[in-house]
């Protein structure tokens, strides 16, 4: 199967090669799009009036048409700029570089789009999402804070882990399945306060896409989606900046340039504050009690000459949760990129990223004198390269490569107790990531288009390191029997067969709705030792090794795609099947924490998912919003789990739906709402309790085997703008509700033996929010 | 000395990676707990239970024997009805039958005898149709020399403590674990599980452990100059301490979103034919015991910094 399918795209490749010869029946219009500084405008659209039809700019500025010999009106529009149109006598093949000036009115009066109005139907990626800034800002969410995975969560096949948990799961995919990237470095853990919030400043944030299949080549090392997010730039021009303040947080960005129209900066942060309110809590814990976090975003932006643009940006951010003197846990990422983009021509230019990711966590314990503390990180340090040449107006082909180190600690222990200083480590351990790739985005005619492309992976683990020899007889307990010591730079460990086939496929079936299918492959060689129903901070990361294989899985998904009403409603319907092999879960009763021998408590087997998913949008008008229904399920097979049996994974959440509104009542205000529903996670429940050693203790049932209740929760929000809508500034005014309803969404329900009434057993259910109101007030300039 | 604080810190930093992120939670500012109601389902078939070990004492050896109950059944734990039990030496061949006791129907006993260190013992026994069998192993002990005690005031803990030290030789090969019980003049102080303590050899192997902390006992529990305290330290099985660590998480914050999926505690008693395998543990163990009297000022003169120095 994967040979021939290894066949079928080497063919596909070939026959792209062919493709200028058969392409010559038309001609090529290549251009780029720029502001007055030469800027490329990213997402401008070019439309060709006398068809109909037209084109986008990539994120280059830069577009590519093919046409018959004629004569065109190309019409070009962005928003915030005036309109442009060019007269175009095509008998030969012609380039085209336009700069549109700013049209600040046209950004009040004119609704512009930042892609086609059937974007949905027309492009070739399937199973994408994309969140624009302005409606995540809309939206009600907890203590009034903007939130992209919140958001995120209210698209179909996005489920999330918890309340408690900043963790989502897409199509049946874990936690750790997901590649969170910002400014193309990774984000380990992408939550703040243990998922009350995001990592993710909605200030900072320009561009939102996450990927659930047909996932380009270029990405990889994750098996469920991609999440790629990218940072605003700063403005060339002026300065700008924006404030708001909260219930608990309060933000702050500012823009300008440092050398006008060639360099510019952007910074921003965030802080919150609950902590300032702690001290007059009831319960004396609390009062004693500290817990905040902040972040800061920050981007230089360099235009190094006609062709070269290089952007530096920073992610920083921290938590900290102190109680009183005795325990506090600090944890944080930062991600750092450096990106080169360099164009040799209008057609082939290269995109470069080193980028630095850091994720660690610590927690401490005071005593009168002794003190003792505990860390875990991983380091990672990546060079990515992208060569992108438009081979045609029909084929764009992008080759490249990435190669990531990573540098684990699993665990180190150390303090001070009784005059004696103590030192315990886990040993650190090393490896390498490699990907190379290629893939061609193909117009066959232009109704039938194709995106395929193969990633090869490889990865191996490198010395100074060790590793275990373990005896399996007994399933429920791996003994380790020998240990194997490795020297440094020594590579010990070496997986070669990442082989990564991936294909997507569009047919447009009239101009209003489009097929779309899509298959892809990938590899993922390092995962996140979590036995838990919720992420935790003091999770750590750790790889595959000669005792851990790599986990892959095989992704098929087809979609049908319908607009109405002059692309006002966009109906989509997607189905998906995923395999995994290799997949990892804990033994019963595993112990990840300080353990040396944590290769010991993993399992290995196969899980699998499917599902359909079903969104109803309306795009246009005061009116907007979706309906998202998703039905998925997925389960896990493992021989040394309860008993051999397959059993629904803890994030198996059959139904799932989402409804998102907003209203414009006028431009000054606007009223908007959401409810969700998910079914009841599934949980092993106790069904018979039994004595030992002066205590009662449970007997379970099938691992996963009982449902008990469901989640749904309702939202609303106001955001009134305070000044009139023809001034330069702005100021507004944000007053949310967070479960309007006051549901008991149970975040945890535990069994124990009532300590009044010994020999009776008791329920009880743990809630988070009920009810919780917020306002915030923020200020444009 | 650093060696010894290590093992303590990691065990003690265990509980606190658990109680801090339980808290985070639980600050009151964020959460409400409520007594929920859920129908447990049922008919699923009783298991049996086994408590009890084989010692190198010579004594009569009892075991508990009883059976699950449905899990919101407000009735006591039922014995249960065994059609035959024994305990076989496996070296030996012997065969030591367990006969049930008059007054206590949960409680089985055989004759006396004496356990011999490095045997396995096979328990045997025949419950609802289905036969079940547990194998243990009686492991060498540490010899104890000496015990003693300091007295702390912990903060977190909310109190003072009596640190219960000993000092002893401890055997090769490495694997050895240790368990202890406590007599505050003959009444078993650590009555439940969650009051017990072990000691791994982890990081002692072969060496003497010297003024080894092996338990916290509130200072209400014990009168100075009055109660005698007497030790018992048990060889356990790595099987024994994996169970006992598995059911104290079973029964002490098990359901919390932190911790992981709950699943029945890993029993040596297998059903011989089928997976419906039993609850509880059989064991053995090598056995030595000493005791002592906390005295005032034994206990003012070791926590006196001068008398330190």
């Amino acid at each position: 199967m994967q040979r021939t399918t290894t066949r079928i795209i080497l063919g596909l490749i070939i026959f792209v090669a062919t493709q200028p010869a058969i392409a010559q029946q038309k001609y090529a219009v290549k251009g780029r799009i720029t502001d007055e500084k030469g800027e490329p405008l990213i997402g401008a659209n070019i439309i060709i009036k006398e068809l109909t039809r037209g084109t986008v700019t990539d994120g280059n500025g830069t577009f590519n048409l093919a046409l018959a010999k004629g004569e065109y009106n190309l019409n070009i529009s962005y928003v915030g700029y005036a309109g442009h149109n060019i007269k175009l006598k095509l008998d030969g093949d012609k380039s085209v570089n336009i700069k549109l000036k700013e049209d600040s009115k046209s950004i009040e009066s004119v609704e512009v789009y930042a892609e086609a109005p059937n974007h949905n139907i027309s492009r070739m990626e399937m199973s994408t999402n994309k969140l624009e800034m302005k409606q995540v800002q809309k939206l009600p969410v907890v203590f009034g804070e903007g939130d992209i995975i919140k958001t995120l969560q209210l698209l179909p096949g996005v489920i999330s882990a918890g309340e408690a948990s900043g963790g989502f799961h897409v199509r049946g995919g874990n936690v750790d399945q997901n590649l969170i990237l910002i400014d193309n470095a990774q984000v380990y853990n992408a939550s703040h306060s243990v998922g009350f919030f995001s990592v993710f400043n909605s200030n900072a944030i320009d561009d939102i896409k996450l990927y659930k299949g047909g996932i380009p080549s270029e990405f990889g090392g994750r098996l469920s989606s991609v999440l790629d997010i990218k940072t605003v730039d700063g403005n060339m021009t002026g300065l700008a900046g924006e404030a708001s303040v909260g219930v608990i947080s309060s933000k702050l960005k500012l823009e300008g340039p440092l050398v006008p129209n060639r360099v510019s900066m952007y910074v921003s942060g965030r802080r919150t504050y609950a902590d300032l309110f702690l001290p007059f809590a009831k319960d004396s814990m609390a009062r004693e009690s500290s817990i905040f976090f902040y972040d800061l975003n920050s981007k230089i932006k360099i235009i190094a000459g006609k062709n070269d643009r290089i952007n530096l940006s920073a992610y920083y951010g921290r938590d900290a949760m102190l109680l009183g003197s005795i325990v506090g846990q600090k944890y944080g990422n930062e991600a750092y990129t450096a990106h080169w983009n360099h164009f040799f021509n209008p057609s082939i230019f290269l995109n470069t990223f080193i980028t630095s990711s850091v994720y660690d966590y610590e927690m401490k314990f005071s005593e009168d004198s002794s003190h003792v503390k505990i860390h875990t990180s991983i380091f990672d340090l990546s060079l990515k390269s992208i060569l992108t040449y438009k081979i045609n107006a029909d084929n764009e082909l992008r080759a490249g490569i990435e190669v990531t180190r990573h540098d684990f600690n699993p665990g180190h222990l150390k303090g001070h107790q009784a005059e004696a200083d103590f030192n315990y480590k886990l040993p650190n351990t090393l490896s390498f990531e490699y990907g190379f790739f290629v893939q061609n985005q193909h117009s066959v005619t232009p109704r039938l288009s194709f995106i395929y492309g193969l990633r090869y992976s490889v990865f191996h683990n490198i010395g100074k390191g060790e590793s275990f020899t373990y005896d399996k007889t007994n399933p429920d307990d791996y003994i380790a029997r020998d240990t194997s010591f490795f020297g440094k730079g020594e590579i010990y460990n070496f997986f070669p067969k990442g082989i990564e086939p991936r294909l997507s496929m569009r047919y447009m079936i009239n101009e209003s709705s489009s097929l779309k299918a899509g298959y892809n492959r990938i590899y993922q060689y390092i995962q996140l030792a979590s036995n838990s129903t919720s992420s935790l901070p003091l999770e750590y990361w750790f790889p595959s090794s000669p005792n851990i294989k790599p986990q892959f899985a095989d992704q098929i998904a087809a979609g049908y795609f319908k607009n109405l009403a002059d692309n006002t409603f966009e109906l989509s319907l997607e189905t998906f099947y995923k395999d995994i092999k290799n997949t990892i879960d804990f033994k019963d009763h595993a112990n990840l924490i300080l353990n040396k021998q944590y290769e010991g408590q993993v399992r290995s087997g196969r899980a699998w998912a499917y599902g359909a998913e079903f969104m109803v949008r309306k795009q246009k008008g005061n009116f907007t919003g979706w309906v998202s229904y998703t039905y998925s399920r997925v389960f896990k097979q493992i021989k040394e789990i309860n008993n051999g049996v397959a059993y629904p994974a803890s994030y198996d959440k059959p139904h799932d739906i989402a409804v998102v509104l907003s209203y414009d009542i006028n431009k000054r205000l606007n009223l908007s709402g959401t409810w969700v529903y998910t079914s009841a996670p599934p949980r092993t429940m106790p069904v018979k309790k039994w004595e030992y050693a002066g205590m009662t203790g449970p007997s379970y049932g099938q691992r996963n085997s009982m449902r008990v209740f469901p989640y749904h929760r309702m939202d609303l929000a106001a955001t009134i703008r305070l000044n009139k809508i023809e001034r330069q500034w702005e100021h507004s005014l944000n007053i949310s509700v967070y479960n309007a309803y006051a549901n008991h969404n149970y975040i945890m329900v535990s069994f124990s033996e009532d300590p009044e009434n010994r020999g009776k057993t008791i329920v009880e259910g743990t809630y988070l929010y009920t009810f919780v109101p917020s306002v915030s007030y923020q200020i444009r300039f | 000395m650093a060696k010894k604080t290590t093992v303590k810190y990691m065990t003690e930093f265990k509980s606190a990676c658990k109680f801090m992120t339980g808290l985070i939670v639980f600050l009151p500012l964020f959460s409400c707990q409520e007594e929920i109601y859920i129908d447990a389902p049922k008919n699923y078939p009783d298991k049996i239970v086994v408590e009890g070990r084989v010692t190198n004492e010579n004594k009569a050896h009892r075991l508990r024997l009883t059976t699950t109950l449905d899990y919101f059944d407000t009735n006591s734990i039922k014995p249960a009805s065994i059609s035959y039990a024994y305990i076989i030496e496996q070296g030996s061949g012997k065969i030591y039958n367990l006969n049930p006791e008059e007054n206590n129907p949960e409680f089985y006993r055989t004759d006396v005898f004496k356990g011999i260190v490095g045997e396995h013992y096979i328990l045997n026994l025949l419950f609802n149709d289905e036969e079940y069998s547990a194998t243990t192993y009686l492991d060498t002990v540490a010899v104890m020399d000496s015990l003693g005690y300091v007295y702390k005031y912990m903060s977190y803990w909310g109190g003072g403590y009596y640190f219960i030290q000993m000092t002893a030789t401890e055997p090769e090969p490495a694997g050895h674990i240790y368990m202890f019980n406590f007599f505050i003049n003959d009444t078993l102080y650590n009555n439940e599980l969650r009051l017990t303590s072990y000691q791994n050899d982890e990081l002692f192997n072969g060496m003497r452990m010297e003024n080894l902390d092996i338990a916290a006992i509130p200072q209400e529990e014990i009168k100075l100059d009055t109660n005698i305290l007497r030790v018992e330290m048990f060889s356990i099985s790595s099987g024994e301490f994996h169970f006992n660590n598995a059911f104290l998480s079973e029964t002490m914050g098990n359901g919390s979103i932190f911790s992981g999926p709950p699943a029945d505690v890993p029993s040596n008693v297998k059903n011989k034919n089928s997976n419906n395998h039993g609850l509880g543990y059989f064991a053995a163990s090598s056995v030595v015991s000493r005791q002592f009297m906390l005295i005032k000022q034994h206990n003012e003169a070791l926590n006196n910094p001068d008398y330190r120095k």
